[in-house]
């Protein structure tokens, strides 16, 4: 068995690293494209599977700064540390004439070696998987429609494999290694909404199998049937250039029963979180959030329950 | 289920809000500061505009008084104050410029830095190009 131990500091410069080598790339590339024509902002940030959204929900926004004569795209990496685990989640979307937003995300997902001692084992494995999603913006426009209460509406689908079922997904007693999520989202900007600042709300159902976004694989011992699950997002621009905004943030997610087939509840809750983003120009956003990622077990011994994971959330994209 | 009735208790708090700016407080206009204060901020729109090559060469041929005059009226009756827009339907007036939405939010950022040059708070600005924002469906791609 391969060991990967997991060190925070190390992932957090590799990230920092991986950060400045996309930014020389982008700021090479910068000479030959011009900006987007889209708003500063208008692009939202990318959440953890790819799409473009806050930081764990997809918004009905398409990625980049493309209008609807224009092509946009994003490239992000996005690092989150809560207790006992870590995930990384790095991509990139194309957005197609401000209509259609294609995206792929690699996830790896980083387990510290008390996780599987429930099983005998004193390993760090790391479970990864890919998602390929693809977006399209139906009606509204979040930003223009200042004179009625429709939102901008876009349908998507994220379909997810996971690279590393046999071991642990399998074990806890997951029923499929791929799985497909739907969604529909609203998003709505409201100028000047919040005394005067401007709001942005976000309305997201998807239906979904997956345990812990797929990175648990699809179904399970108690559950093996589609969910529609909530997700929103508000947050409020502080500034006049719309630079800083902050806001929150909650996931439903299904409960599938993982954990059965070792007599460990891994009962999975709701993610949640607080960010602050800064996008001071059209080719760079930052996100920083404290993420609650739900409850993960800290050991997989019999009985043992998991408790809720809150950890630094810290995601770098490039634009254009 | 917390969570969602949270969130529309938040969208009742801002259309709450908004009824309540309905109420007594004054114009948007008065807020803003009458019509010298307009004029300034078209003035100024309109030098970011000039020195914008982005779309500079759509007003390269206009009468910039008569554009300038126009706005004004336009923002002053838009906002509240004792103003009658006379001039041309936003669909009429730009009627075959082809104009894109990339060359819309250009002028958008100029009347933005124009705000930021002149102090009009934050709020204000955001509530002005919340009235101006609906005209894009009438001026792109006329």
């Amino acid at each position: 068995m391969r060991t990967i131990k997991l060190r925070p500091p190390k992932i957090s410069s590799s990230l920092l690293a991986c950060g400045m080598a996309m930014g020389l790339y982008v700021n090479g590339m910068s000479a030959a494209l011009a900006d987007g024509g889209r708003l500063l902002a208008t692009g939202g940030a990318t959440q953890i599977e790819g799409s473009a959204g806050g930081g764990i929900v997809p918004w009905a926004l398409i990625s980049g700064y493309g209008t609807e004569d224009e092509i946009g795209g994003t490239a992000f990496l996005t690092n989150v540390d809560v207790p006992h685990y870590n995930l990384v989640s790095g991509g990139a979307e194309v957005g197609l004439y401000d209509r259609v937003e294609l995206s792929y995300a690699r996830q790896r997902l980083g387990l510290d070696n008390t996780v599987l001692s429930g099983l005998g084992l004193n390993t760090s494995p790391a479970i990864r998987q890919d998602i390929f999603g693809v977006k399209v913006k139906i009606l509204g426009d979040a930003i223009f429609s200042q004179d009625t209460l429709m939102p901008q509406v876009s349908v998507g689908m994220q379909y997810k494999r996971n690279l590393d079922f046999d071991f642990i997904p399998k074990t806890l007693g997951a029923r499929s290694a791929d799985g497909t999520d739907f969604y529909v989202a609203a998003t709505k900007l409201f100028l000047g909404g919040l005394d005067g600042r401007n709001v942005l709300l976000n309305g997201t159902i998807r239906m979904t199998k997956a345990n812990q976004m797929g990175l648990l694989g699809f179904g399970g011992p108690g559950n093996n049937n589609y969910q529609a699950e909530f997700e929103g997002s508000a947050g409020v621009f502080l500034d006049r250039a719309n630079t800083w905004m902050i806001g929150a943030e909650y996931r439903q997610n299904p409960d599938n029963g993982l954990g059965a087939p070792l007599g460990v509840s891994l009962h999975q809750s709701a993610y949640k979180d607080a960010y602050v983003a800064y996008i001071p120009n059209k080719r760079f956003a930052l996100v920083a959030a404290y993420a609650d990622l739900g409850s993960l077990p800290a050991t997989t011994q019999p009985g043992a329950n998991s408790s809720n994971n809150s950890g630094m959330y810290l995601s770098g994209q490039f634009s254009f | 289920m917390k969570k969602t009735s949270a969130i529309l208790g938040g969208l009742l708090i801002l259309s709450a809000s908004q009824w309540a700016a309905a109420a007594d407080v004054p114009s948007l206009y008065d807020q803003l500061g009458g019509k010298p204060a307009i004029q300034k901020v078209v003035d100024d729109m309109i030098t970011h505009v000039a020195a914008d090559p982005r779309i500079n060469s759509f007003f390269a041929n206009a009468n910039i008084p008569h554009l300038k005059m126009e706005l004004v009226s336009q923002i002053c009756a838009g906002t509240g104050g004792p103003c009658t827009y006379t001039g041309q339907s936003m669909s009429a007036a730009h009627k075959g410029m082809n104009i894109d939405s990339a060359q819309f939010n250009a002028l958008v950022e100029d009347l933005q830095l124009s705000l930021a040059d002149n102090h009009v708070p934050v709020g204000l600005g955001n509530k002005l190009l919340a009235i101006l924002a609906p005209m894009k469906k009438d001026i792109d791609h006329k």
